[in-house]
């Protein structure tokens, strides 16, 4: 683990990630459908970026496209200035469905990436334990994915990604099937992993409140094509939380600027 | 489990009322006791050892092999869009045949050999294992490829680490098949022509008029089947079913979650 990174507000123009004219379309059977874009975003070292846009908007897409495991059509994604191929260990996704492995314990998940990179059984168990630990989940590295509950998974996944000490984390709405007892403990651990590792993190949801709570930034996104709607800049106090008076008068600004593009379904 | 013992104590009773008082000379319907000494002087002599051991091992290279060829094709069908349409079709037309049906081209390619039989043996599993790769491998739930991707797994390690593990509940239900069918097509191929094997000796007891050494061998293959069932197959599949959650203390089967 790296040291954690001091980030002097807007000091540094070298961006770790930047997205540039980046755009995609789908195919469905007789039509074309603009998912995303053209859109652009840079995104510093050790910033915690949040982008907020109601469903269907190309969040997920967009998240894919850093990660390198989609091609945009048009545009490109640099990553700390070299063009984004494929996926890559520095880049590491937490899916909404998390896609912890099954046949493998807990602590056979964490180590999954390790082994890939050749690190030896035993340097390799003790680093997983090490970010099992971090995540509070050591007692339950012999259990496998079906007999932890859904924060328990949540947490197992982000101790997955950890271990593979990725320069930028990507989360895709990571809490969205969460209870909010539940989802508010993960805000702060959240909060304090960050600040522990220093890692960047670009942290997608249609949840306004949560938005204002993790991000030091907020992008806001429009409906499908999802393109930029508007930019936060964040600067309270950590760690936050949901029901913060000075967080909820965030989450009203940004709401009032999105008026029209998030669904009514969902309640907000 | 006293429920089943007095079953079976009532089904070796009826047994030996028939074989007594039955249509049948006592000879053609051997008793519960002939049959015993006939499995008793089978083993003493070893002849029944042997005709295990043969039939076995037999079946042990005919499904190693089946076993190693049928996942290579089901992952290739599986993975390769090109050989899915194609071959994958094909195998799917091949399985409905009862590989038994192979053994009269299998004499002619291989002569009155051990290598017929292997071959019939592994056509029955084959296909069965290769269908239930491919099926498997076609319904990975796709994040489980992606998270893989997405820690750098590519190639052979995503082979190895993800879709191979991935599809396992559905090999090992091939498996499982597969085997059945090559010990049912091993049987058959057996008794179809002197090779020794436990099928020959079904075919020795009839051609010497000793029914009590045709029911004792069908006995041995009923209990080898049982044991491999259960001991292996039933082993293998309860550890799956764990490990992925497939089944909870109620014993019944709910859908697993990533």
């Amino acid at each position: 683990m790296r040291a954690p990174v001091t980030r002097p507000e807007g000091a540094s123009d070298a961006s770790l990630v930047s997205v540039d004219r980046v755009s995609k379309t789908f195919l469905t059977k007789d039509h074309e459908v603009a998912a995303l874009g053209p859109l652009d975003i840079r995104v510093r070292e050790g910033e915690f970026l949040c982008i907020l846009g109601p469903s269907g908007c190309g969040k997920t897409t967009l998240l894919s496209i850093i990660a390198g495991l989609e091609t945009p059509d048009s545009g490109q994604v640099r990553f700390d200035g070299r063009p984004v191929a494929g996926p890559g260990p520095e880049r590491i996704v937490l899916f909404q469905e998390l896609g912890l492995f099954p046949w493998l314990t807990v602590l056979g998940n964490v180590e999954f990436g390790l082994r890939l990179r050749g690190i030896r059984r035993n340097e390799r168990r003790e680093m997983a334990r090490r970010h099992l630990k971090m995540v509070r989940l050591s007692t339950f590295e012999r259990s496998y994915v079906h007999e932890l509950s859904g924060g328990m998974k949540q947490r197992a996944a982000l101790a997955r990604a950890l271990a593979i000490d990725p320069r930028l984390l990507l989360m895709d709405e990571p809490f969205g099937a969460l209870d909010a007892q539940t989802r508010e403990v993960l805000h702060l651990e959240l909060q304090d992993l960050w600040e522990r590792t220093g890692k960047t993190v670009i942290f997608v949801t249609h949840n306004v409140e949560e938005a204002a709570c993790l991000g030091d930034r907020v992008i806001t996104m429009t409906r499908r094509p999802g393109r930029i709607k508007g930019t936060f800049d964040i600067r309270l106090q950590r760690p936050r939380r949901v029901e913060d008076p000075e967080v909820a008068a965030v989450a009203a600004r940004i709401r009032h600027d999105l008026r029209g593009e998030l669904d009514e379904a969902e309640g907000l | 489990m006293t429920r089943r013992l007095t079953f079976y104590a009532a089904l070796l009773a009826a047994w030996q009322a028939l074989h007594v008082w039955g249509p049948w000379p006592p000879y053609l319907l051997p008793g519960p006791l002939q049959v015993l000494e006939s499995l008793i002087a089978g083993f003493a002599d070893r002849t029944f050892l042997i005709g295990i051991w043969v039939s076995l091992r037999r079946l042990a290279i005919g499904y190693a092999l089946s076993l190693v060829l049928g996942v290579a094709l089901g992952l290739w069908v599986g993975r390769v869009r090109w050989a899915g349409d194609t071959v994958g079709s094909l195998l799917l037309g091949l399985q409905t045949l009862p590989s038994i049906c192979w053994l009269p081209l299998a004499i002619i390619w291989f002569g009155l050999s051990e290598a017929a039989i292997q071959f019939v043996v592994i056509m029955g599993a084959l296909l069965a294992i290769a269908i239930h790769t491919d099926d498997g491998v076609k319904n990975i739930p796709p994040i489980y490829i992606k998270a893989g991707r997405n820690m750098g797994a590519r190639g052979a390690a995503l082979l190895w680490r993800v879709l191979l593990p991935a599809a396992l509940p559905s090999i090992l239900s091939g498996m499982k098949l597969g085997w059945s069918f090559a010990w049912r097509s091993l049987m058959a191929a057996e008794l179809l022509y002197v090779s020794m094997g436990l099928g020959q000796l079904l075919m020795m007891g009839r051609e010497l008029n000793d029914m009590a050494q045709v029911v004792a061998v069908m006995m041995v293959i009923i209990a080898l089947g049982l044991m491999v069932d259960h001991m292996i197959f039933g082993k293998l599949e309860r550890g799956v079913r764990r490990r992925w959650g497939l089944l909870d203390a109620a014993g019944k089967a709910r859908a697993s979650q990533s």
